[in-house]
């Protein structure tokens, strides 16, 4: 089993060394585990510290000062037996595509045992595995339409999501295996993602029909929930709670990890392709692209109806604390959306002081409603 | 206005809420006559006997300043690891908002600044350096920047802060973003983002060419030279120089590479630790023990180290900062000159990497126990306390992990910091700590 920390490590490279992965869920740190990190650092960071069985590996990816170290971290006390690191540019032109590119490269020969480049063969599973990819990342975004349009709750659209991770992570093209071993002897053949895929469709399709239905309350005002990494989903059920509608959720999970589709069109090297596709899909806080992630959002808004985003900075985020005062200011600057800035740690949406914050948000885009509608 | 820069419909000055002390400060900064009253008070310094290596340094900031504040030179921002052999060969003068906190600090700015800031919507958790800096230069007590330029390594508020001030004064920002792997791959990628980052600075800000770069990197290599005997002379026992001083001339240490006055810092600092040496005047005569002291220090304050130095007779031997850790530079290739020198920060990379230079300077200097002093904020060296801890106590190197922030002053229990260090100094002495090494 493979652990990644980050939107920005393909799951596609995993899936086609056929080795299970699943991007990093938790509910919060171990209090065992306490003691590795300054309780001044962000919890997902310290949710990461804990003891990995012998045979996973973890991915963990430049993202910021908080997960370079925890990769430390986890090597100098041996909490896992392989570590990787994913040096992800913080940038998108030309160079750091073709270094990105490079480095994906690495990766997959770091998990296939390989001195050499992947060969042939493992080219063409990802190309498999990206088309595989593609589709799942289709089914989401079909998920987050209903969301958006308000026939399915944001709660929902997240625990699909959360499922998807777990089917992913449950993936075996090896018959009883769960180790981080690739299996390229494996028979691997072009169906072999189908059943992954189906398994999927499945859930979504059951997820959502069993749904209970929307509040059809016409008085729900719509809004966004942006930020670096939501945690959870407790902030979101409070959103929804309070009786705000979340139409779009701008964040690692979901969006930004199944957002985008990865175009194998112009390219046969499949590398490449990943590389320009991730770097180049909806901007994470950590790359230096705010004019972009303004006009995302300020898009996303837009195409959405929103009337106000939340911004969730999880406690200790410095990338959130500089982004939040980016977008606030980049989206007064194009209109005047109004944003809410909540921090907090896991679980923060169960927690009175959010409730209050929320509700009061709510109260002053009602004013802000009854004052549009009276002009 | 470009699309995404900040436009609140108000001056940000406003938002911040500017006292009258800091406008006569920010007024003051750019009259041309403070800026020659300052060089008549430091020849004046100079005649009345005050130390050659402490004039040297005021004149290199002095200098600085007049270029920056007058605008005689464009004036770039650049946060702490950026070589800035690049902006002084582009005859520009380097401006770095975050080590300039340490002097608000150090003269009481810092207040104003930090409350600025905050006002900004910044949070208190972010590190004072660089909330400081933002709001020195929201306030515009720092110049107005003709670019920035960030490295992306280290440490993420650095180059985050100076992003946002990019925007606030709406200026070319430019970013060297700075592979975590040692290859030839990320050598060669790195050597032309800086070239990239050269002509893009050439191009976009009038006055800047890089006719300078090989005075700039002559200027870096002479300097370094007589770092490396300063160095040497400070594995003296017992210490030629207050590591309180050491910890306040690291800011030159981070700002300087390329600036003639560094070069000429450097060799009167030398000298005047062979004369301490020389005449046995040393500033802790009887010491104690010796301690290498990471991250930086409470410029506010020299309580600390009043009681370190003065009381306990305890030297500050050596700083993990003030490591030189960079070959010589080539002018021949100064790009790739300059990115082995960014890729080889001790800081960046494998933790290994960081403890391997803290096992250097315990060899080097003699060292009897480390304070990591932990600045709120700094994910960067905080993140890695556990591992550091476990490093030297494995290898008998009593550590002490001093929470505290170095600029805004509502961060530290300075009492409570005291006890700690008098509490570390007893285990020391209950170990007998200098003679069983």
């Amino acid at each position: 089993m493979i652990h990644l920390a980050c939107s920005y490590i393909p799951y596609e490279i995993p899936l086609a060394a056929g080795i299970p992965a699943a991007r990093g869920v938790f509910e919060g740190p171990l209090p065992s585990m306490e003691g590795y990190l300054p309780r001044d650092f962000c919890a997902y960071a310290r949710a990461f510290i804990r003891k990995y069985k012998d045979d996973d590996v973890v991915a963990i990816a430049e993202s910021c000062d908080a997960m370079r170290r925890v990769y430390d971290v986890l090597r100098y006390w041996n909490l896992a037996h392989t570590v990787y690191f994913v040096d992800v540019p913080r940038t998108h032109d030309p160079d750091a595509i073709s270094f990105y590119a490079h480095e994906l490269e690495s990766l997959a020969s770091r998990l296939l045992r390989s001195e050499s480049s992947p060969c042939q063969e493992f080219s063409e599973k990802l190309m498999l595995a990206i088309n595989c990819m593609n589709q799942i990342r289709k089914e989401l975004s079909n998920v987050f339409r209903l969301v958006s349009e308000r026939q399915l709750s944001a709660v929902k659209g997240i625990e699909i999501a959360v499922n998807v991770n777990q089917i992913l992570a449950g993936f075996r093209s090896a018959q009883d295996s769960s180790e981080a071993v690739p299996c390229l002897t494996q028979d691997f053949g072009p169906g072999v993602f189908d059943a992954l895929i189906e398994r999927i469709k499945a859930m979504v399709s059951q997820t959502v029909s069993e749904s209970a239905p929307l509040s059809q309350d016409r008085g729900r005002i719509p809004v966004g929930v942006s930020g670096t990494c939501l945690l959870d989903s407790s902030l979101i059920e409070c959103v929804e709670n309070v009786g705000l509608d979340v139409v779009f959720i701008d964040s690692c999970l979901p969006s930004r990890t199944f957002d985008f589709v990865v175009d194998t069109s112009a390219t046969s090297l499949p590398f490449r392709a990943l590389a320009e596709a991730y770097l180049n899909k909806a901007p994470c806080p950590r790359m230096f692209q705010g004019t972009e992630r303004i006009q995302h959002l300020h898009k996303l808004a837009l195409d959405h109806g929103a009337e106000g985003l939340i911004y969730f900075a999880p406690k200790f985020c410095d990338q959130a604390y500089y982004d939040f005062i980016e977008i606030k200011h980049g989206l007064k600057a194009k209109g005047s959306l109004p944003v809410l800035l909540l921090e907090g740690q896991y679980g923060s949406g169960k927690t009175g002081q959010v409730l209050t914050r929320v509700e009061a948000f709510r109260e002053m885009l009602e004013g802000a409603q009854i004052l549009k509608a009276g002009k | 206005m470009t699309p995404g820069t900040f436009d609140t419909g108000k001056s940000h000055r406003k938002i911040a809420g500017e006292t009258r002390r800091i406008k006569v400060i920010r007024t003051l900064t750019r009259k041309s006559w403070v800026h020659s009253a300052a060089k008549l008070v430091i020849s004046h310094m100079e005649r009345r006997g005050g130390t050659p290596y402490q004039i040297d340094a005021i004149r290199s900031f002095a200098d600085d300043f007049k270029h920056a504040y007058l605008k005689e030179k464009p004036c770039i921002y650049t946060s702490a690891f950026v070589p800035n052999e690049l902006i002084y060969g582009l005859g520009g003068v380097p401006f770095l908002p975050e080590a300039a906190s340490g002097f608000a600090a150090s003269f009481g700015f810092a207040r104003e600044s930090l409350a600025a800031c905050e006002s900004l919507w910044y949070s208190p958790d972010l590190c004072s350096f660089h909330r400081a800096g933002v709001g020195a230069s929201v306030l515009e007590l720092a110049p107005r920047p003709a670019a920035v330029v960030v490295s992306s390594h280290l440490c993420d508020g650095g180059k985050r802060s100076l992003y946002q001030i990019s925007r606030y004064h709406d200026c070319p920002f430019y970013i060297l973003d700075v592979p975590y792997t040692n290859s030839v791959q990320s050598l060669d990628r790195l050597a032309k983002q800086i070239g990239k980052v050269a002509r893009g600075l050439e191009h976009e800000v009038p006055g800047l060419s890089k006719a300078h770069m090989d005075e700039a990197i002559a200027n870096s290599n002479a300097a370094r030279s007589h770092y490396l005997r300063l160095c040497n002379l400070r594995a003296n026992i017992p210490s030629p120089w207050r590591g309180r001083e050491a910890l306040s001339y690291v800011v030159l240490f981070l700002w300087s590479w390329g600036s003639p006055w560094l070069t000429k810092f450097y060799q009167a600092l030398a000298n005047h630790a062979a004369d301490v040496i020389q005449s046995g005047e040393y500033p802790v005569r009887n010491e104690r023990f010796r301690l290498a002291w990471s991250n930086l220090k409470p410029y506010y304050s020299p309580r600390l180290f009043d009681y370190l130095e003065d009381e306990c007779e305890v030297s500050i031997a050596f700083e993990e900062f003030s490591y030189m850790y960079w070959d010589p530079l080539d002018a021949r290739d100064p790009y790739v000159s300059l990115a082995k020198k960014i890729m080889s920060n001790p800081g960046w990379g494998p933790i290994e990497r960081r403890l391997e230079v803290v096992n250097r300077i315990i060899r080097e200097f003699s060292i009897d126990g480390v304070v990591q002093f932990a600045q709120w904020g700094c994910r960067q060296y905080n993140g890695a306390t556990s591992v550091l801890s476990d490093y030297l106590r494995k290898k008998g190197i009593p550590f002490l992990n001093l929470d505290g922030d170095g600029v805004d002053a509502r961060n530290s229990g300075e009492a409570q910091s005291l006890t700690r260090l008098g509490a570390f100094l007893e285990l020391m002495e209950s170990r007998d700590i200098r003679n069983s090494r």
